[in-house]
């Protein structure tokens, strides 16, 4: 296992020797210890002359660069954070892919190494992070969702499905903004031309997220689902804001997902939907989904269950029965923030109507004590 | 004094293995039970077996694949943030879902190790403890919860689970009582509350907590089915066919409640039901032992005993060594009893015999089934007898061995040596309804009146709804001449009652004590037909025996002493067989030519 990260290494130096790119980059410093967490990809940071900021370059790990699938998801990616340019809440494109390459020596032999990479906004880290360090509270949490179901909104108004929502793909600016990243599997569900592969089996994203119905493959069937896949995708992040542990570890057990998989591999694609539609409500019949508070006891009382009606209807194990209207998704979030910032004020509501009720009780006591004296001929 | 109503209970035909029914946890708590429980009805208590996690080998399932990517993914996430105890929290719970226990307890440990007080983390440590059957350590660590949170019943409730599972039913249940006084709005607490109470045999406390449950959680499968579970050993088998209907309608694929609800299914004498349910279940779950055992007993009962016989030597045959002792023993005596309901005595008798050789002290049953083919077909009364003293000696606490034993005296004339059985267990404040029954009839059958009705009235309001009791009880005060009393006392029978040969005999009786002889008549033969489909062939000529003696002692009552000779007559052409009413026909016979009619109507006299 020690070879691999040898040779990030070796790519990484060679990245950072150089001390100018595409004519514009420079000072380039890795990003982290290894250059990121992708397997396909490497990051570095590198100011950028033209708009004065420091941004990151994300270069196509060349080891890869016969595997056509990554290589065209590389492409698809820059282009589509291209058409995106200009939208809030997406990480922000800066320059198109480029090119230089390196000669490489390996056992005596000399190659040309391409090194192709293209630059955006440079964040300063994910929300995966929070989640693993529970750094955040409660409203933080709402703020953060809020913004993750907006980048959401925005690209599936434009026809686009991410297919892979996870924490990590959500970066945090060093204003604590959330940008969306990754569009690696990220697909134009209206358009055959953005088809990579011709048959889907499984998830194209992380499965931590995925959607039941990915698993049963329909997306390879009706690509549009990928879209209401994202929102339970969504639901899925919500949950494990406030529960810190992914909501596919605590429902997909090996005989849920015999029945999921049974469903996608072994039928025509015609009759996969109509077979899985009759499956998947009975299912979600079977498993209820948790309740945060299962697994943290201290979600305040006065969001819990909103909290856990919201994630529950955008994370519905039924796509027919999924709430992926962005509106109502958004109502529910306001009514969450706005039970958060009145929670004190209401508590202190509540105390002084408890004493006034309280005073009240008391003094129709003394009112009735007193009558009761006087019925018996007793003056007070 | 002869009681027909006492043979009821001593011959019930049809006795097999006892139900069997599994439990298993609410989906979607860590905290709550994390294996599932067979529950087994046995004639005194309930049992519970618990079924383990265990490790399981790779594969390469799609399954397998998708369960190891889970894996794959929570690796990535240790690797990108190493001292997360979220993060190794995850990676434990993919691993223990992939069925690794040990490297997930490893993984989790670790997470503890950043974060002392991380709910999740401590929770699935302790549910791994749990798993591995290292109760102490997650014994230890449910208080330590219960400590960080003291506010929180859930830690609570788990530490009962495991209490349950050692079987320390008074702490478990003073925990969910704690529990349920920090949130009693919390279904899964009232659920675990019930299952306690199931297994210390509170039947009625159990539905009561598992009611709650249900209705704090009305969509809960489980919680429908635990109910379902509940009523079943309470034998209130319409409602348990119920809330297993309600359990599949939440969750068409429950397995459990597909064989939960075939075992109700099957105790309604619903066979063809039985058969609908689950041969489509089987084809698709071929492996299902106890499906295809209900399955089996449902041929049986219907009267298809090849086709059941083959069911169960099919499972017997194909399960080979994974079968436990008790299942094997359970699958041969329905062998046996198949040969028994079918009249085939003697391999009925090989094969039990075969059942207690296999496994001689797993259950009371098999000698129960074996007495009963000496007792029904063989007329081996000794041989009964010493097969039950057998049974008794080996299951001391089995109470239907000591009643069938009781029987077996009683066809020797000896009720003394049968009260003698069956008295201590009333004495001790232990019977059954069935000891109650039977020691009420047995007490009836010597002329201790007095005696029978202060057992069976004990009976009746211990057991207010036992159609047994109720028979016995009204019948012995008819004995007694008490009409009143015996019509109020058969007022109470369930509108939904069983239609049984004794309860409609008992009802000729009471329309011959109230002068309507057509009516009293109409009702014994028809109690007849019902008999004659119980598979005890004596059964009928003994009620038709039966209603001739209460015919000539009606006539002798109302004056028509001719009519009463000409049914004495034919009372005694019947003939004497074991459990007959000669000796009572004789004595009226004897009477008639004396002309003592007082004599006859002696139990027109009420008991004090």
């Amino acid at each position: 296992m020690a070879k691999p990260d040898d040779d990030r290494q070796a790519k990484l130096a060679a990245i950072e020797r150089q001390t100018e790119l595409g004519g514009r980059f420079e000072q380039i410093a890795r990003i982290g210890v290894s250059g990121g967490d992708g397997h396909f990809s490497i990051l570095v940071g590198a100011y950028d002359r033209f708009t004065k900021t420091r941004v990151a370059l994300k270069f196509f790990d060349p080891i890869h660069r016969s595997d056509a699938y990554r290589w065209e998801c590389f492409n698809r990616e820059a282009n589509m954070l291209e058409q995106l340019v200009g939208e809030p809440d997406i990480v922000r494109w800066v320059a198109p892919i480029n090119e230089f390459v390196l000669p490489f020596t390996h056992f005596g032999i000399t190659l040309n190494v391409p090194f192709a990479y293209y630059a955006l906004e440079l964040a300063s880290g994910d929300v995966g992070a929070g989640i693993a360090a529970n750094s955040c509270d409660t409203v933080q949490k709402m703020q953060q969702f809020r913004a993750m179901c907006r980048s959401v909104q925005r690209i599936h108004g434009r026809g686009i499905a991410h297919r892979d929502l996870k924490p990590s793909n959500f970066l945090t600016t060093a204003k604590g903004e959330i940008r969306l990243s990754d569009f690696g599997t990220a697909k134009h569900v209206h358009s055959l031309a953005d088809t990579i592969l011709s048959r889907y089996v499984s998830p194209v994203g992380d499965t931590m997220y995925a959607a039941p119905e990915l698993f049963a493959a329909l997306h390879d069937s009706v690509p549009s689902i990928s879209l209401i896949g994202d929102i339970y995708a969504l639901g899925a992040i919500l949950f494990e804001l406030f529960s810190g542990t992914a909501l596919n570890l605590q429902i997909f057990d090996a005989s849920t997902l015999s029945s999921l998989t049974q469903v996608g591999n072994a039928l025509d694609r015609s009759v996969r939907v109509r077979i899985y539609n009759g499956f998947i409500s009975k299912l979600k019949d079977a498993r209820p989904l948790p309740k945060v508070a299962s697994f943290v006891p201290d979600v305040p009382g006065v969001v819990a269950d909103h909290i856990d009606r919201l994630y529950m209807s955008m994370a519905s194990l039924d796509y027919n029965s999924r709430m992926v209207d962005f509106q109502r998704i958004f109502a529910r979030i306001n009514q969450i923030e706005l039970l958060l910032r009145t929670e004190s004020k209401y508590r202190e509501w509540k105390k002084r109507r408890d004493l006034i009720r309280s005073r009240a009780a008391e003094k129709r006591e003394q009112r009735i004590s007193i009558l009761k004296l006087k019925a018996n001929g007793v003056q007070p | 004094m002869i009681s027909a109503a006492s043979e009821l209970n001593l011959f019930q035909p049809l006795t097999g293995s006892q139900p069997e029914f599994q439990v298993s946890a609410p989906q979607g708590n860590r905290l709550f039970i994390l294996s599932s429980i067979n529950v087994r009805k046995t004639d005194s208590s309930v049992s519970l077996t618990w079924t383990d996690l265990a490790e399981k080998p790779e594969t390469a399932s799609p399954v397998d694949r998708v369960l190891n990517r889970f894996i794959e993914e929570a690796e990535e996430q240790v690797r990108r943030y190493p001292e997360s105890a979220r993060a190794l929290t995850n990676l434990a719970i993919a691993l223990i879902n992939r069925g690794s226990l040990d490297r997930g307890i490893e993984t989790v440990e670790r997470a503890i190790t950043f974060e002392r007080r991380n709910y999740l983390a401590l929770t699935v440590l302790a549910g791994a403890y749990f798993q591995k059957g290292q109760l102490a350590l997650a014994e230890k660590l449910y208080f330590e919860m219960a400590d960080f949170w003291p506010t929180d019943p859930r830690p609570l409730v788990a530490a009962a689970t495991l209490y349950l599972r050692r079987g320390e039913y008074d702490r478990a249940e003073e925990l969910l009582s704690k529990a349920v006084a920090l949130d009693n709005k919390a279904a899964a607490t009232h659920f675990m509350l019930g299952v306690v109470r199931l297994n210390r045999s509170c039947i009625h406390k159990a539905i009561a907590s598992l009611r709650v449950a249900t209705h704090l959680d009305v969509r809960n499968p489980v919680y429908h089915h635990n109910l379902g579970v509940a009523y079943a050993i309470s034998e209130e088998y319409e409602r348990a066919e119920r809330e297993f209907r309600m359990s599949l309608a939440l969750s068409p694929n429950s397995c459990e409640s597909i064989r939960g609800l075939g075992v109700v299914l099957l105790q309604r004498k619903a066979n063809q039901q039985v058969i609908d349910l689950l041969r489509p279940y089987l084809e698709s779950h071929e492996q299902d032992r106890m499906a295809r055992q209900t399955l089996a007993r449902a041929y049986i009962a219907g009267g298809r005993h090849s086709l059941g016989r083959s069911s169960l030597k099919d499972v017997l045959n194909h399960s080979g060594d994974n079968l436990d002792l008790l299942t094997r023993v359970s699958l041969i005596n329905d062998l046996g009893l198949s040969f028994m309901v079918e009249g085939k005595a003697r391999e009925a008798e090989i094969t039990l015999k075969r059942a207690i050789d296999v496994g001689p002290d797993v259950s009371s049953v098999p000698y129960e089934n074996l007495a009963r083919t000496y007792l029904l077909c063989l007329d081996q009364p000794e041989s009964a007898i010493g097969v039950l003293q057998r049974a008794k000696g080996l299951f001391p606490q089995a109470q239907i061995t000591r009643i069938l034993l009781a029987g077996a005296f009683t066809s020797l004339d000896r009720e003394d040596w049968g009260i003698a059985e069956l008295e201590p267990l009333w004495r001790d404040g232990i019977a059954s309804r069935q000891t109650y029954a039977s020691l009420g009839s047995l007490y009836g059958r010597i002329g201790n009146l007095e005696r029978a009705l202060e057992v069976l009235a004990e009976g009746f309001a211990k057991y207010p709804k036992d159609a047994v009791i109720i028979n016995n009880l009204a019948y012995t005060y008819l004995l007694c001449g008490r009409v009143r009393d015996a019509k109020s006392v058969l007022a109470t029978l369930p509108k939904d009652h069983e239609p049984l040969p004794y309860l409609t005999a008992t009802f000729g009786l009471l329309r011959l004590w109230e002068g309507n002889e057509k009516l009293g008549r109409q009702l014994y033969e028809e109690a007849q037909l019902l008999a004659s489909g119980m598979g005890d062939r004596s059964l009928p000529r003994q009620l038709r025996q039966k209603m001739h003696l209460e015919l000539a002692k009606f006539y002798v009552r109302i004056g028509n002493r001719e009519s009463a000779e000409v049914e004495t007559e034919l009372g005694i052409k019947e003939g004497a067989f074991p459990h007959s009413f000669m000796k009572e026909l004789l004595e009226v016979g004897v009477q008639l030519r004396m002309g003592k009619k007082d004599v006859l109507t002696r139990s027109t006299e009420a008991v004090p």
